[in-house]
């Protein structure tokens, strides 16, 4: 039969015998677009972090403490939500995750800035999580800078300096922050648009697997598939398509409106997604090729998600990653794919600033599918000469 | 006598039957390769600990030696890699992604500063990546702060105000700062733990679930059997983990072999009670695999280790708190960073001793219905 017919009726056949008699394939084709993105923007709708829990433990009982105490739970990173008694109740309290961050106010705190010495303050914060880390400990740091350049103008009164020269000598060079592209600095604007994308290839991965298992497992694979499975698997993938489409549009034009997820230009984002699915395409082909059956469709490639968002540089800086994890997860689309969902989602939505990774999307789509040939060539000599194949056919 | 024999034979062969599964079927074998290979790559991900030699262009518009004090200070900031400004600098460089912030040194900054003028230096920062963006604006307010609190001290000397009278006056409130359990706030201690442990906790699930699809085994005491070995092959690669993985990145546990092993087999244990019981519930096994791994894969996010519990959706921190990932890998961040009394860990082992008594309760009932239907059957039929 030839490899033509045996695609165009395996097209066929992904409708007519599997996507609507075998319903373990259409959950997850149609679940896995809903429920993940949703689960995940409802989890992450709150977006900031904020208000981080705090124990304040005052120790001097003086206006200036006090004043500390209230200055701190008025920002919006940290709320005092327990005074405990002593230091150690406190420490006991962040041990066991009850409070983030201890602030001890010593008992000499107002007498020696009365004195007009140096006061400290000491702070012990739970940095186990860097983001709680990072949100609740400027918090302090603000407040007391805050209250630095009070009492350092204060003083500079006290030893003769008008009070306008006094108060423009403390601290005299400033940081003038402006935050580009994402002035929030907000976790879920961050890390969701990442994850959408990685939704859309385990459906690709996992979809055309699973749909390829279940007709191993049944017998009921189009006819040809045994001499051409190459071309039933690419026929089972074009089947899919549009449902793997209609999922995407789902996540792009549904999903992520409804939850604020940041997108500077809607075409340029469905342009990313259109090609990040041509790239993966060959690849889903490869691994349903060697996927005997649904439970090895689940069992082995939800291990993908993981190590591919962390190796992508979505997250954390590539060139601080080791060369060997630079050099595997290049092989991947979601590498070059997330890198450009960074820029196009947050920084600018103008695809030519993403032109190498889109390049490089290119280059893996052509790879992808030599390697898929490659393979199907080997296998039909394989098959020529021994007359049966090492990995499951339909 | 017999039936006990015939049981313990049942139970041996079921292990047996399991171990073979796991070490000599392709399958098993290229999911196990993929979990150690899979945390080994995520782990070395965070090789370098800490953000460091984000590209920063300074331009120095002034010149002057103060301003070649700041871009000193800003070079020596770990963080930071300084660039020349004259290489570049406008917006263009963030928006390519190829800097990470510019800070801009204006004209006027030493002139202003001899006047008894504040003068701002400006940075602008790439938000887009949150974790460069934090990590590179604290680096510069340190460095800028640092040159401006010596400014300040400066002239104070001039006004007659020196030595720790002049530091008290420029920072009367010094903030000594304690970061328990993660000094140099290190991603690795922050997100490596819980990524290789919840690896774990997807293949242990997995394997357990797979124990009741079609062609595992037959009969409660060989599925006893291979639920040992489930049970005994997660707490092997937990010690890998623990004893090998964590400490070739500097993550050796705080605490003794007596707290962390526990809590491992009691995560463990909870876990493979979680995936019987959703096995015992679902009456499809390759429903209940595909249930087990969904629920896996949303374990990381639902754990609270990187989104904190508070900021979930009620339902949601519900739902996090009933997966035995989470008591875990919190107690995991007490354990591996500092010395812990198990003692001290009993609300995290009261926690995964809850759920299990939820999961095997779930199971047992389930099991008891299912008895029940099928003798129900069975006496109609006669």
């Amino acid at each position: 039969m030839k490899t033509l017919t045996v695609f165009f009726r395996s097209v066929r056949d992904e409708w007519t015998r599997v996507l609507t008699r075998a319903p373990s394939v259409v959950v997850i084709l149609v679940g896995l677009p809903l429920f993940y993105p949703l689960v995940l923007s409802w989890l992450y709708s709150a977006d900031s972090v904020v208000e981080r829990p705090v124990a304040v433990v005052d120790d001097d009982r003086s206006a200036l403490s006090r004043r500390i105490a209230f200055d701190l739970d008025a920002t919006p990173e940290a709320a005092v939500v327990l005074r405990p008694a002593t230091l150690d109740d406190a420490l006991r309290d962040l041990e066991e995750h009850r409070v983030e961050m201890v602030v001890w106010l010593p008992p000499d705190l107002s007498a020696r800035i009365a004195h007009r010495e140096q006061a400290d303050v000491r702070v012990w914060v739970g940095a186990a999580n860097v983001l709680t880390y990072g949100i609740g400990y400027p918090g302090i740091v603000n407040v007391v800078s805050n209250l630095n350049a009070e009492i350092g103008r204060d003083r500079l009164v006290v030893a003769g300096v008008a009070p306008q020269a006094a108060a423009n000598r403390v601290l005299p060079v400033r940081t003038d922050t402006r935050i580009a592209f994402h002035p929030t600095l907000s976790y879920g604007s961050f890390l969701v648009p990442g994850i959408l994308l990685l939704v859309v290839q385990q459906l690709m991965l996992i979809g055309l697997a699973l749909s390829a298992g279940y007709q191993r497992e049944k017998g009921n694979a189009s006819e040809g598939a045994s001499e051409r499975p190459w071309a039933w698997l690419w026929g089972k993938l074009a089947g899919q398509a549009a449902v793997h489409v209609a999922g995407m549009l789902f996540i792009l034009l549904v999903v992520a409106p409804a939850f604020g997820w940041p997108f500077r230009s809607t075409r340029s984002v469905l342009a990313l997604f259109g090609l990040f699915m041509v790239a993966t395409a060959p690849m889903a082909v490869l691994f349903a090729r060697f996927v005997p059956d649904r439970q090895a469709a689940f069992q082995v490639l939800m291990y993908l998600t993981v190590p591919l968002l962390m190796a992508s540089g979505f997250a954390w800086p590539r060139d601080q990653m080791p060369t060997w994890i630079r050099d595997v997860s290049s092989i991947f689309p979601a590498t070059p794919a997330l890198q450009a969902l960074r820029s196009i989602s947050m920084r600018t939505g103008d695809l030519g600033v993403v032109r190498p990774q889109l390049e490089l999307l290119g280059w893996q789509a052509a790879g992808w599918t030599l390697l898929a040939a490659f393979a199907a060539g080997i296998e039909a000599i394989v098959r020529r000469v021994s007359g049966r194949v090492s990995v499951p056919s339909p | 006598m017999s039936l006990l024999k015939g049981s313990l034979l049942d139970f041996l062969r079921g292990i047996g039957g399991q171990v073979r599964l796991l070490v000599a079927t392709p399958r098993y074998v290229v999911i196990l390769f993929l979990l150690l290979g899979g945390a080994w790559l995520t782990a070395d991900v965070y090789r370098e600990r800490v953000v460091r030699d984000a590209p920063v262009v300074v331009i120095d518009e002034d010149g002057s030696h103060l301003s070649r004090t700041i871009r000193l200070f800003l070079g020596t900031c770990r963080e930071l890699r300084v660039i020349d400004g004259s290489a570049g600098g406008d917006r263009e460089d963030l928006t390519s992604g190829r800097v990470a912030a510019i800070v801009r040194i204006p004209a006027d900054l030493s002139t202003r500063i001899k006047r008894g003028r504040p003068a701002d230096v400006l940075l602008t920062v790439d938000g887009s990546n949150i974790l460069v963006a934090r990590n590179v604006m604290k680096a510069v307010a340190k460095a800028v702060g640092t040159v401006s609190a010596g400014a300040e001290l400066t002239v104070l000397g001039r006004l007659g105000v020196t030595g720790d009278r002049a530091m008290a006056t420029a920072v009367p409130i010094a903030l000594v700062e304690d970061t328990t359990w993660n000094p140099s706030t290190n991603y690795t201690i922050y997100l490596v733990p819980g990524l290789l442990f919840c690896l774990l906790h997807v293949y242990v699930l997995t394997i357990v679930s797979s124990v009741f699809l079609a062609g595992g085994p037959r009969g409660a005491s060989r599925r006893a059997g291979a639920l040992v070995v489930c049970l005994a092959a997660g707490f092997a690669i937990g010690l890998l983990f623990l004893y090998a993985y964590l400490p070739r990145l500097g993550l050796a546990s705080s605490s003794p072999a007596g707290v962390a092993l526990p809590l491992l087999l009691a995560f463990l244990g909870t876990d493979t009670l979680l995936a019987l019981a959703i096995s015992a519930v679902v009456p499809r096994p390759l429903t209940a695999l595909q249930i087990t791994i969904i629920i896996a894969m949303l374990s990381l996010m639902l754990s609270g280790i990187t989104w904190p519990l508070d900021r979930f959706p009620p339902l949601l921190a519900a739902a996090g708190r009933a997966i035995p990932f989470t008591p875990f890998i919190s107690a995991a961040q007490a354990f591996l960073h500092r010395p812990t009394a198990l003692a001290e860990l009993d609300g995290h082992l009261a926690a995964l001793g809850r759920q299990a008594a939820a999961f095997g309760g779930i199971a047992a009932l389930a099991a008891s219905v299912r008895l029940a239907i099928g003798l129900a059957a069975r006496r109609r039929a006669a």
